[in-house]
């Protein structure tokens, strides 16, 4: 296993955004995968830095460490992750992240993740949460090779314990490499909207798995299960404190 | 009734398809109010489901309607439209219907404009949705975009409207007066999605407890509507 940490050059500092990369690849020679950690960016701007935790021959498991207070005003996100094919990525975060108030201005936090044939990524997301005042733009997008496997769970939160929510406009579009639409979806919720599509929660959290039908879980949580049209599977807790909404089971099941 | 274009103006085909008396079983469909109301909502909450409906789940209908049109009327085919609504529509319970329903009203389709392309087209479909099933009638109808998403904006603040009269003891002209409050938005929503052309465009607002609502109902026994 190979592991390299640069700092991407300079001229990227210029554009006020804060890049996070992570690539795995098998070893064409047969030996262990390769990995390649990358930060860089905006000196402005927080960083969320990939450290890595353990390696085996085709997997690799990662830590994605925020530095520097985040989420405010201006901040810039994004994180691209590519999975090479027949490798395996698991993804797990430290704590979860608390998006402050911006007064009248905005974070965006990006994602992209392009997943090889036969790969695999596992992303036990934690608690993001979306502080009165605060106004971000959360978009995931990830390509699905033939037969990757992607467990991701995510879990928002409105507004801290008793506060009005703040305002996240979340895009998440997942297609396969031949374009056809997995899961296309734009929720915008701020405190008019939220009490609409959310009914009287402030907690949403998800499990999103896409896999071989097969390995999609029967009997878990059916009461928030959504069987998506092209296979695949989202299950969506709606709840107003997060210990009671988070489905353990659930996730214990699929990753 | 053959020539489906010979001289029908299209005010009176907007009002045939819009009618509930068209024998598409419109009366079993509330619009997923009935799992509202059992989960809590009253009835001074329904104007407001309404507009909710229409800025997420009916929007996404509307404009996967106009780009059917628009694909029909080209001659292109449907399938990825139908893809890009459904991967719009996370909840099965939510596809289910909106196919059981595509059915019914291709059904009447085939009899009412039977040798016309698009409705031969979307019928050779294994399961098509609403959306596009409307769109086969449209296009074979020569209805505007426009009108198209109109209409099925004004069938859903009716298919809603209708069933909290069955489901709440309330006066049907305030009722009446939701659904008239409810039609600027409806001509916004017409507006704003009446220009889309490909399946890429299709918004995809959620609403996740219309939706998590929906399931609920499609798993319950005691039920007025089947959805």
């Amino acid at each position: 296993m190979t592991t390299l940490t640069p700092e991407l050059p300079a001229g990227d500092a210029l554009d006020g955004v804060s890049r996070t990369t992570i690539r795995l690849q098998s070893d064409p020679a047969g030996g262990r995968a390769r990995i390649r950690l990358a930060t860089g960016g905006s000196p402005q701007c927080p960083v969320l830095r990939p450290m890595l935790l353990e390696t085996s021959v085709d997997r690799a498991r990662i830590s994605l460490v925020p530095e520097g207070a985040m989420l405010l005003a201006g901040d810039h996100l994004d994180i691209d992750i590519a999975v090479g094919a027949g490798t395996h990525l698991e993804i797990v975060e430290p704590a979860g992240t608390v998006a402050y108030d911006m007064r009248g201005r905005h974070a965006t936090w990006d994602v992209r993740i392009r997943l090889g044939d036969g790969a695999s990524l596992t992303w036990a997301g934690e608690p993001f949460v979306a502080s009165a005042g605060s106004d971000v733009r959360r978009s995931t997008s990830v390509v699905l090779g033939p037969d990757a496997r992607l467990a991701l769970r995510e879990t928002m939160v409105l507004g801290r314990y008793g506060e009005w929510p703040g305002r996240v406009r979340q895009s998440t579009r997942v297609h396969d490499d031949a374009g056809t639409p997995v899961l296309v979806e734009e929720l915008s919720l701020d405190p008019v909207s939220a009490p609409h599509l959310l009914g009287r929660q402030r907690v949403v959290s998800t499990i999103l798995l896409l896999a071989d039908p097969d390995e999609v879980p029967a009997g878990v949580s059916p009461e928030s299960r959504f069987d998506l049209d092209t296979g695949g599977t989202l299950w969506r807790r709606l709840g107003t404190d997060v210990h009671a909404t988070l489905d353990h089971a659930c996730w214990a099941a699929v990753r | 009734m053959t020539d489906a274009r010979e001289a029908i103006h299209r005010d009176l085909v907007l009002m045939l398809l819009a009618d509930a008396r068209l024998p598409v079983a419109g009366h079993t469909q509330s619009a997923t109010l009935e799992p509202a109301l059992r989960a809590g909502l009253g009835a001074g909450d329904v104007p407001g489901y309404v507009t909710t409906r229409l800025r997420t789940v009916t929007r996404v209908e509307a404009a996967t309607a106009v780009v059917a049109l628009h694909h029909l009327a080209a001659g292109l085919d449907v399938g990825p439209v139908e893809a890009a609504w459904a991967a719009r529509t996370p909840s099965p319970a939510m596809r289910a219907t909106s196919r059981s329903q595509a059915r019914a009203f291709l059904r009447l389709a085939g009899r009412l404009w039977p040798e016309t392309a698009p409705v031969l087209a979307v019928s050779a479909y294994r399961a098509p949705c609403r959306a596009v099933a409307l769109a086969a009638a449209a296009a074979s109808l020569d209805l505007e975009p426009a009108a198209l998403a109109r209409l099925v904006g004004y069938d859903d603040v009716q298919t809603a409207c209708s069933a909290a009269l069955k489901l709440l003891p309330l006066d049907p002209a305030d009722v009446t007066g939701w659904v008239v409050g409810a039609l600027p938005t409806v001509d916004r929503l017409a507006g704003e999605v009446a220009h889309l052309t490909r399946p890429e465009e299709i918004p995809a607002c959620g609403a996740p407890q219309i939706e998590a609502w929906a399931e609920t109902h499609a798993h319950t026994t005691r039920r007025l509507f089947s959805a």
